[in-house]
């Protein structure tokens, strides 16, 4: 780079205006208010385009988005939309582009302003030019009293109006909200604290967006941390009209070495967060969890007894009394696939099982279960029947597991921005000259925001200093009489 | 309390009415000679204080809602809109006071009395909240946000009014021109909006049309149907003995309600018409009829009107529209930004008026490319607010009922 400005420099024609490199050209680019008020145009222009075309992900339909742009938009405008990331736009190249030039420009913006602001601020100029105080927008003038000290009761009045004043030769100078001029920068420093925030997710282990279901009483790895989460109780609580009221899970953590560390009730709103993790309340599912299962003899129809059967684990045997229940063949979803018995998914949809019975004597009997339809055997021969006595459900609650180490540079940038926002509307700077010239006091005053009650400060202020000449005005009129 | 919540409710919109009919009968008596100004600003007078009286009534109506049903009032569409009628008023009796400006009210009074008269269109009665809303962020987000949309409402107001004010200068071009009689014929057609949806929630038609689109196989219309969804047939339902649907809505209009939704907007867009045409026979153009309500009016003023009411809300809006909503989504949805349509479109009028504001206080911009900024401003955030819901669905959806 370096070596680029001076070959730009020695072959520049006049060298007493330098043209400029491509580096200032960029500089100037960014630094101009028109260029960032465009590049905030567009950057609405493409967001309104990316709410009007359904987004990859968003749209409810089962075609893969290469399938289904076409089929939306017609082959030619859906296969464009897609390929230029139009479907997703909000992560496509072209829109990151777009983002990172509003923050050069934000940044160049600032950095361009700053320094001759903080000069003006901060080292004003006590003593400008006379005609430069009398040609204020906002002035007016009064008779000192005879004998009297000529800026004494300007000084008073604007110190008891809790403005800092600085009296030097036979000058007054007065501001007050200086920080209302520096509320501007300070947002634009919060806002890229909130694009640095959102970018922080590049980086490995940054960012992690992941979901699991836990069961009832069990215990899930959660994903990208070395610990452990148990789902102690889901409850699903609803108004009397049915709504739901509240989503709850009572959650425990477990430290890699078995520890519980933390306990909490995750609701909706009340994420669970443990080391950079957060857990969301995001879904649950309803399922069967156990069948108490009775065993009946069929010729007596004598209860002989029950067993409480696991329908996520079921344990290979069983005992009832001097009975004992072997399960062959468990199909959580059973179905039948050429006619041969399968288990269509792992969820417990339509429990079914190959039992084997054994009674006191010794001799085995297989026969078809359901716990659905217990009626429904395959063998009307066995000595003992088997019924369903209750089924009881069992929730599955779904967690979102949320990573962002991004999310304190957003808080804090929020932060910021909240508060630069109100200091730059709601603070003005106002300022002051004053001086004497021909036994008079000029006195004018500029101001950054709210034009007209500083105006009406300042009159209030000239009044009581100097009534005879500066009587009150009534408000500004808003229409002619 | 939840009865004198409703009944303060009413009061307030009988009030707003009352003073917006104040504000515009002083702007006629002004208007019709000098002997009469003593009395016009006396109306104007007692305008601002019925406007006062409103606001706080509907503020006590709001919070004896809240007390009476321990609900947050502002979960549904009719919570929502009054709200807003009610920030708008605010910013109104807040900008008079700062201003002398009582002309203001005969603009901005009406459209405070047409948001609660839209208000009252939706269901009123309390619903519990779903899970997802129960936190301090509702009203938090919801009551900042609507607030800094009224004073931008305020500030568009202002916008137009010192258009109108301008115009008779000879500033404006002929497409301005066009543009002005537009966004009044745009007025007319949201009060045919309303009436028409006031029309349908009293006189209860209904029509049950078949759908073979998008959506449920069945569709109920509230307003006799012109457009029928697709599938349906002529004679599902009538108006006056006449057969409808008179057309089936194009099939490119696939969403679930679209049929229905296009059928609305054109009814509105009749009403609108209709009052507009009836306007423009008795009292001719509607700018002319505007500019003649702000003749004399201090241009200069209207302007930093214009420009105060995006200055105090835009600090509201970026607060309860943009930071408090973040801090809200991440809680809820573990994700404080996932470009929603909803968020999406507050960060595009949120764009919007920070490209104004450089402009206005960088660059200088005051006047008239100023209020045509600020004119179209107001249509982004009500798109934003109303048409997001109606035409693109997504997180926010539960805020339509």
């Amino acid at each position: 780079m370096d070596e680029q400005v001076v070959t730009e420099e020695t072959t520049a024609p006049e060298p007493e205006k330098p043209s400029k490199d491509f580096l200032d050209r960029t500089w100037d680019f960014f630094a101009s208010v028109p260029v960032a008020v465009v590049l905030l145009f567009i950057v609405a222009a493409a967001s309104v385009a990316g709410t009007l075309v359904p987004q990859e992900g968003m749209y409810s339909d089962w075609r893969t988005p290469s399938e289904f742009y076409p089929f939306r938009y017609g082959a030619f405008w859906g296969n464009l939309l897609w390929k230029t990331g139009m479907t997703r736009m909000y992560t496509s190249w072209w829109f990151m582009g777009l983002l990172f030039m509003v923050g050069a420009s934000l940044i160049i913006c600032s950095l361009e302003r700053f320094i001759p602001l903080w000069k003006a601020v901060q080292r004003p100029n006590i003593a400008p030019p006379s005609s430069f105080v009398k040609h204020l927008k906002n002035r007016f003038e009064y008779k000192p009293v005879a004998g009297a000290e000529a800026l004494a009761p300007l000084a008073a009045a604007l110190k008891s109006a809790h403005y800092t004043v600085v009296q030097k030769d036979g000058r007054i100078y007065a501001d007050k909200g200086r920080w209302g001029r520096w509320g501007p920068y300070i947002l634009h420093i919060g806002l890229i604290f909130i694009l640095v925030g959102a970018m922080v997710r590049v980086f490995p282990g940054a960012y992690m967006d992941q979901f699991i279901w836990v069961q009832d009483g069990e215990i899930a790895k959660v994903p990208g941390a070395n610990w452990f989460v148990r789902n102690d109780k889901f409850t699903l609580e609803t108004y009397e009209n049915g709504q739901p009221k509240a989503y709850k899970t009572q959650a425990v953590i477990i430290e890699a070495d078995g520890t519980e560390s933390k306990e909490h009730t995750i609701s909706m709103n009340l994420p669970l967060q443990h080391k950079w993790i957060e857990l969301y309340q995001s879904s649950y599912k309803n399922e069967v969890g156990t069948a108490v299962v009775s065993l009946t003899d069929r010729a007596t129809k004598q209860q002989i007894g029950t067993f409480t059967l696991d329908l996520h684990q079921p344990e290979t045997a069983y005992k009832v009394g001097a009975y004992t229940v072997k399960i062959n063949e468990y199909f959580p979803d059973f179905g039948l696939e050429g006619g041969k018995p399968v288990s269509r998914s792992s969820q417990v949809n339509n429990p079914g099982a190959v039992l084997e019975v054994i009674g006191p004597d010794g001799k085995a009997y297989k026969n078809w279960y359901f716990v659905a339809y217990p009626e429904m055997e395959f063998d009307p021969t066995t000595p003992v029947t088997l019924g369903t006595e209750e089924v009881t459900e069992r929730y599955t609650t779904g967690l979102k597991v949320k990573k962002d180490l991004g999310i304190p540079v957003i808080w804090f940038g929020l932060i910021v921005v909240s508060l630069s926002v109100c200091v730059t509307f709601y603070l003005p700077h106002r300022r002051y000259w004053a001086l004497v010239e021909d036994g008079r006091v000029f006195v004018g005053g500029w101001t950054n925001r709210n034009q007209t009650s500083f105006g009406d400060e300042m009159n209030r202020l000239a009044n009581r200093i100097d009534p005879k000449n500066n009587p009150l005005q009534t408000v500004v009129e808003g229409e002619e009489r | 309390m939840i009865g004198l919540s409703g009944i303060l409710f009413f009061v307030a919109f009988g009030v707003y009415a009352v003073s917006a009919l104040l504000y515009i009968a002083r702007i006629t008596l002004r208007r019709s000679s000098a002997k009469n100004f003593t009395l016009a600003d006396k109306l104007g007078d007692w305008g601002f204080w019925l406007c006062t009286a409103g606001v706080v009534a509907q503020a006590a109506g709001i919070v004896f809602r809240w007390v009476g049903s321990g609900v947050v009032p502002m979960s549904n569409m009719y919570e929502y809109m009054s709200f807003l009628g009610w920030s708008v008023m605010l910013f109104f009796v807040l900008i008079s006071y700062w201003y002398k400006l009582p002309g203001l009210g005969a603009f901005v009074a009406p459209v405070g009395v047409i948001m609660i008269a839209y208000a009252s269109v939706f269901p009123t009665e309390v619903k519990p909240l779903v899970p997802v809303l129960q936190s301090f962020w509702l009203p938090l987000h919801v009551s900042t946000a609507a607030l800094g949309e009224g004073a931008f409402a305020v500030s568009f107001g202002a916008a137009l009014m010192y258009l109108l004010r301008i115009r008779k200068d000879g500033a404006l071009s002929a497409f301005e021109e066009k543009m002005l009689e537009f966004i009044g014929f745009s007025a007319t057609v949201l009060v045919g909006f309303v009436v028409v949806a006031l029309g349908s929630k009293w006189t209860g038609y209904q029509a049950i049309l078949t759908n073979s689109g998008n959506g449920a196989q069945s569709l109920k219309y509230t307003l006799p149907p012109l457009v029928g969804p697709v599938g349906s047939v002529a004679g599902e339902g009538s108006l006056f003995g006449m057969d409808l649907p008179l057309f089936i809505a194009p099939g490119w209009m696939n969403g679930a309600n679209a049929g229905k939704q296009f059928n609305t907007l054109i009814w509105a867009i009749l009403v609108g018409a209709v009052i507009y045409f009836i306007l423009r026979i008795l009292v001719g153009p509607l700018r002319e009829l505007g500019s003649k309500a702000v003749m004399g009016m201090n241009a200069k003023l209207l302007d930093e009107v214009s420009y105060r009411g995006i200055a105090v809300g835009f600090p509201l809006f970026t607060l309860g529209g943009l930071v408090f909503a973040m801090i809200w989504a991440q809680k809820a949805w573990g994700a404080y930004w996932s470009w929603d349509p909803k968020e999406t479109w507050a960060l595009i009028s949120w764009l919007f008026y920070s490209g104004y504001l450089h402009m206005r206080i960088v660059r200088g911009w005051e006047g008239r490319p100023a209020a045509w900024v600020s004119a179209a401003g107001f249509p982004l955030i009500l798109f934003t607010l109303v048409g997001v819901n109606l035409l693109i669905s997504g997180l926010h959806s539960y805020a339509a009922g």
